[in-house]
């Protein structure tokens, strides 16, 4: 990684690396300020540089100063409560500074146990994953990246990944602004917009991504969550001269481990042409990564449907605080490391890989075996709105969190909220008319809540803990 | 053109409210429901009132209520598209 950005930054000295609300700096000023950082010893006696996610200049210059020093960087998020920092901060207290050394930055992610997992990434992995992006997208130094989100969602450093090592500059957008990214993109020109679909959506509800507004944009790349044909298209009409990309992989596999290139064609009609396209396929594994299904039932690959399995270079070696070791995602078979994602898929010979959601929202309900997501895309047919969610609940106690799910609730919003008790009961029945055209029975929610917005997570995903309190709240 | 009362505007009919006062330290957060979205709302809101859009750097420097309200008195007092 180290000689990835001194080769750019000597290639392409004068030219933008970074254009923040700030300021702007070349490679060579980035550069600069590596060297003079490297004198301080506060710089230089850190095995690990914690960067505070507030994504000031000064932060993506220590970035880049560790990245070309060789040195582990760990993003935070000012959103992060005090006892995850605490969490963290004692996490990396583990490390040996001979394993720090050998890392790019440390990620720490949700765990399902409650504690947050640190993902590290070494600077082979990082440097092996600029050379697979420039392969997929061939950067130059010509391109403008779209840079959003947080430093601790790991897309934020695949926008760093695409410009750095080509010389190519990277635009960073205020937090609080980050949906104007559109108009960003036309003042600056960007080439390479790169976000979340969530993000895509809610600057078009807010008029922002009209058809041929972004011609300029020659990749449109999507990642970090399930992407609906819907957003898609809104994008693709918007940068009518993109490629579009469709990425996927879990923060364990170095950003991503797959993409899927979308072909114009499947896109011009209003709805998915092929049921397999409703959910843009996450497609086919990058160079030197090897993908495969778990069958759980059966213990074993299988090639129809199961749960997405990846053996790769680019896999972490583990977690740093080695959280729930009898439930480890890493396994062994047949000679070979792989990491199971929680990721259901399928796999289909023209599309390839097809994401079916996440393994642990797939539930049983009165023994019948329910596709959480399948249930969300017939409730944005039937409601007419993108943003919806399903989840199940135990009327019993209610709540989500539960062996024993009795029914399910289905969440719509952004659309209009019925006024009145008796709206809201007919257009509820309304709605469920429509799902019974779509769903069995057992499959449509028996209630269906209409709010203002879906709560998000700080990673723009949806936050089913805060979706359980406001069920919760509702039902009673 | 008084520009705090029409951001007063601007922000009551964002947040349907009609008796919201406003202060120039606020910012992203400090009402309820003031997150991204609501952001958007109000710059866009303020730019069909006013009757201009903002650059992305003016968009930068908007922190806080008083910065909306400065940079807007700026552009409607040099009359930028």
């Amino acid at each position: 990684m180290q000689k990835l950005l001194q080769q750019s930054s000597q290639r392409f000295a004068k030219r933008i690396a970074l254009s923040h609300p700030e300021g702007i700096f070349t490679y060579q000023d980035l550069q600069l300020r590596t060297t003079a950082l490297q004198l301080e010893d506060s710089f230089n006696n850190k095995s690990i540089s914690l960067i505070d996610g507030q994504q000031t200049l000064e932060e993506y210059s220590q970035i880049w100063a560790c990245l070309a020093s060789g040195k582990a960087f760990l993003p935070l998020n000012p959103a992060f409560p005090a006892t995850r920092i605490e969490k963290i901060q004692s996490a990396i207290q583990t490390c040996t500074p001979e394993f720090l050394t050998q890392l790019a930055y440390i990620i720490f992610t949700s765990g399902s146990t409650g504690e947050p997992k640190g993902v590290p990434i070494t600077t082979l992995q990082l440097a092996h994953y600029c050379t697979i992006l420039q392969g997929i997208l061939a950067p130059t130094e010509r391109d403008r990246v779209l840079q959003l989100g947080d430093f601790s969602f790991d897309i934020s450093i695949m926008a760093m990944a695409i410009a750095w090592p080509n010389g190519a500059s990277l635009y960073a957008i205020p937090k609080q602004h980050v949906l104007m990214a559109p108009r960003y993109a036309q003042e600056h020109e960007i080439t390479i917009w790169l976000s979340v679909p969530s993000l895509v959506t809610l600057a078009a509800k807010a008029g922002l991504l009209k058809p041929n507004s972004l011609p300029q944009i020659r990749l449109a790349i999507f990642g970090g969550e399930a992407l609906s044909y819907q957003t898609a298209k809104i994008l693709s009409e918007a940068a009518p001269n993109a490629r579009l990309f469709n990425f996927w992989g879990p923060t364990e596999g170095t950003i991503s481990l797959s993409h899927f290139e979308i072909d114009r064609a499947l896109l011009q009609s209003e709805h998915a042409p092929d049921p397999h396209l409703e959910i843009i396929p996450i497609g086919c594994p990058h160079p030197t990564v090897e993908l495969a299904l778990w069958h759980q039932e059966k213990q074993e690959f299988t090639n129809t449907e199961g749960e997405l399995c990846a053996s790769s270079p680019q896999i972490t070696s583990g977690y740093l605080n080695n959280l729930d070791v009898h439930h480890s995602p890493f396994f062994d078979r047949d000679q070979q490391r792989w990491y199971r994602t929680g990721d259901l898929a399928t796999w289909n010979e023209r599309y390839g890989y097809c994401y079916q959601g996440r393994i642990d929202r797939q539930v049983k309900i009165k023994g019948y075996r329910i596709e959480l997501q399948e249930c969300e895309l017939a409730l944005k047919k039937a409601s007419s709105s993108d943003q919806v969610c399903v989840i199940p609940w135990d009327a019993q106690l209610n709540q989500q969190t539960s062996s024993d799910y009795t029914e399910l609730v289905g969440m719509i919003a952004g659309t209009e909220i019925p006024s009145s008790s008796d709206s809201t009961l007919l257009r509820s029945n309304e709605i469920k008319q429509v799902l019974q055209e779509l769903l069995p029975s057992y499959m449509i929610p028996n209630r269906v809540l209409f709010i203002d917005a879906l709560p998000l997570t700080l990673n723009g995903k949806v936050d089913y803990q805060a979706l359980e309190v406001l069920v919760s709240g509702n039902i009673q | 053109m008084n520009v705090y009362e029409g951001v007063v505007h601007v922000f009551r009919t964002a947040f349907d409210n009609p008796n919201l006062e406003l202060n120039y330290l606020m910012a992203t957060g400090d009402i309820r429901e003031w997150d991204s979205f609501k952001n958007v709302e109000i710059l866009l809101a303020c730019e069909e009132y006013f009757g201009f859009r903002f650059r992305s750097k003016e968009i930068d420097a908007i922190k806080t209520v008083g910065d909306l309200i400065e940079i807007s008195e700026k552009k409607l007092a040099s009359k930028t598209p």
